[in-house]
């Protein structure tokens, strides 16, 4: 009885912790069932607050669109839709045009604060609208990576190439000054595009036995070739047999045939007397 | 249409000689035809193609007889003549009877043996009639057996009946009795 009431227990008290968040799944407004029901609208959804990653599947699924991005640091986790364009509730067609504010964290470099923005660069994810991106000052660059957002890609940017290349020679006397193991790096957002739920279709796999040569000629498909083939046999053999000659046919079976004749009674008949005169022999 | 024959003291008549082309053409025309109305004779000349020529050869062979022997069966029982030999007989002495002229019809009917593995004999539905019209002629009888005819006339008409209904009635031919035709043995009176 124990052992059959811990696996009992376990299942009731998972779907007790699991059904809020099951439950509130489909219904609030960063989930795909949200993102549906707008699209069934036509009208915006809302996205203000939630992460892009969790979004941009449902967008791309439900409304064919990929928004056009504009990252900026905030006090907001990263990937952080900060604001959206048009506006939650305001029409919104399939395939229409939506501009997303995504929070790339926050700075973590006082540097940073100092650091002259560099102008944004233009990614194109989306042949729509160009993305725009916020240079993003780092300090320990592997933190800096893993907060970003995946669906950022690095790219040159001419703007800010005496920044971004240590090695890279440069002419202003600031930055020849600074220690090249300390100049601040500009790592660019890695951009990547949202996996899409592509339905598959999986093409039935067709596997002919292998069939040996009298296999071969006993598949069921040769069955009527084999009838037909038959059919012609007979025919063919028929065809023959009329074309024989005939005294061929017969001739181990020649037939005697006698004929003879079974006399009936004679009928005379006379107008008169029969005998006229009798006599003896002269 | 009448011929007319001679015939010699030794020489024989044989009905096969008398007919001609056309009614030996009728005659077995109606013998295959009786021939197809048997239902098993029929198939085994389907299957046998051969057989219908080796019926025909074989009724054609049938039909080689002597016509005024055939038609004596009529003289041999006929009272008249048997009474005549009994009035004015003696043993072993002949006897000439001149007779009026009067006919002797007879039927004939084909019957086919045919032997393919097996044997099996079929009587086809056909007669022939053979009728005799005698005039002037004598017979002669010695020891109640009749021996030859003589002199006089025999005209010959052959009679086809099918079924008992004559199709075909053809004169075949006038015979002129020779003096003595002696037939090739003795009949018997009866």
């Amino acid at each position: 009885m124990k052992s059959a009431a811990v696996p009992v227990l376990s299942a009731c008290a998972f779907l007790i912790v699991s059904f809020p968040a099951l439950a509130a799944q489909g219904t609030r407004s960063c989930g795909a069932g949200a993102i549906r029901a707008a699209a069934a609208k036509q009208v915006a959804p809302r996205l203000v607050g939630c992460r892009y990653d969790d979004v941009a599947v449902p967008l791309a699924q439900y409304f064919a669109i990929y928004p056009s991005l504009t990252k900026t640091p905030g006090d907001d986790a990263s990937s952080t839709i900060l604001q959206q364009t048009p506006a939650a509730g305001e029409p919104l067609a399939a395939g229409g045009q939506l501009a997303l504010q995504v929070s790339v964290g926050p700075a973590r470099s006082p540097q940073a604060a100092e650091t002259p923005a560099a102008p944004p660069s233009t990614d194109t994810p989306s042949t729509e609208a160009p993305m725009t991106e916020t240079p993003v000052i780092e300090t320990p660059v592997a933190d800096a990576q893993a907060d970003l957002p995946p669906p950022v890609q690095k790219a040159p940017v001419k703007d800010a190439a005496p920044a971004v290349s240590a090695e890279a020679p440069t002419s202003e006397p600031k930055a020849a000054e600074a220690p090249r193991n300390t100049r601040p790096k500009f790592a660019w957002p890695k951009l990547s595009m949202p996996k899409l739920d592509v339905p598959k279709f999986h093409l039935p796999e067709i596997t002919l036995p292998k069939l040996t040569f009298p296999g071969y000629l006993l598949r069921p498909d040769l069955a009527w070739a084999w009838i037909g083939t038959a059919l012609v046999g007979v025919l063919l053999f028929f065809v023959w047999r009329g074309r024989r000659p005939r005294s061929e046919i017969t001739y181990d079976r020649v037939p005697q045939v006698s004929a003879r004749f079974v006399f009936g009674p004679s009928r005379l008949s006379a107008s008169g007397p029969l005998v006229m005169e009798s006599g003896g022999h002269t | 249409m009448t011929l007319t024959t001679e015939t010699s003291a030794a020489g024989a008549i044989w009905f096969d000689d008398l007919i001609d082309a056309e009614t030996r053409a009728e005659i077995e025309k109606e013998v295959i035809e009786a021939a197809n109305r048997d239902r098993v004779l029929r198939d085994l000349i389907l299957t046998t193609p051969i057989l219908r020529s080796a019926i025909l050869r074989a009724v054609t062979a049938a039909l080689h007889f002597d016509p005024l022997a055939l038609l004596a069966d009529g003289w041999c029982t006929a009272k008249d003549i048997r009474a005549a030999c009994r009035e004015g007989g003696k043993t072993g002495a002949p006897i000439v009877l001149k007779l009026s002229s009067h006919s002797i019809e007879r039927d004939i009917h084909p019957a086919i043996k045919v032997t393919i593995g097996f044997e099996k004999s079929f009587d086809l539905d056909v007669g022939l009639g053979l009728a005799g019209t005698f005039d002037g002629i004598t017979l002669t009888i010695r020891d109640s057996k009749l021996e030859s005819v003589g002199a006089g006339t025999c005209g010959l008409a052959l009679l086809v009946r099918v079924a008992g209904r004559p199709v075909i009635s053809r004169d075949i031919t006038t015979l002129d009795l020779p003096a003595e035709y002696r037939f090739a043995q003795p009949l018997a009176l009866r």
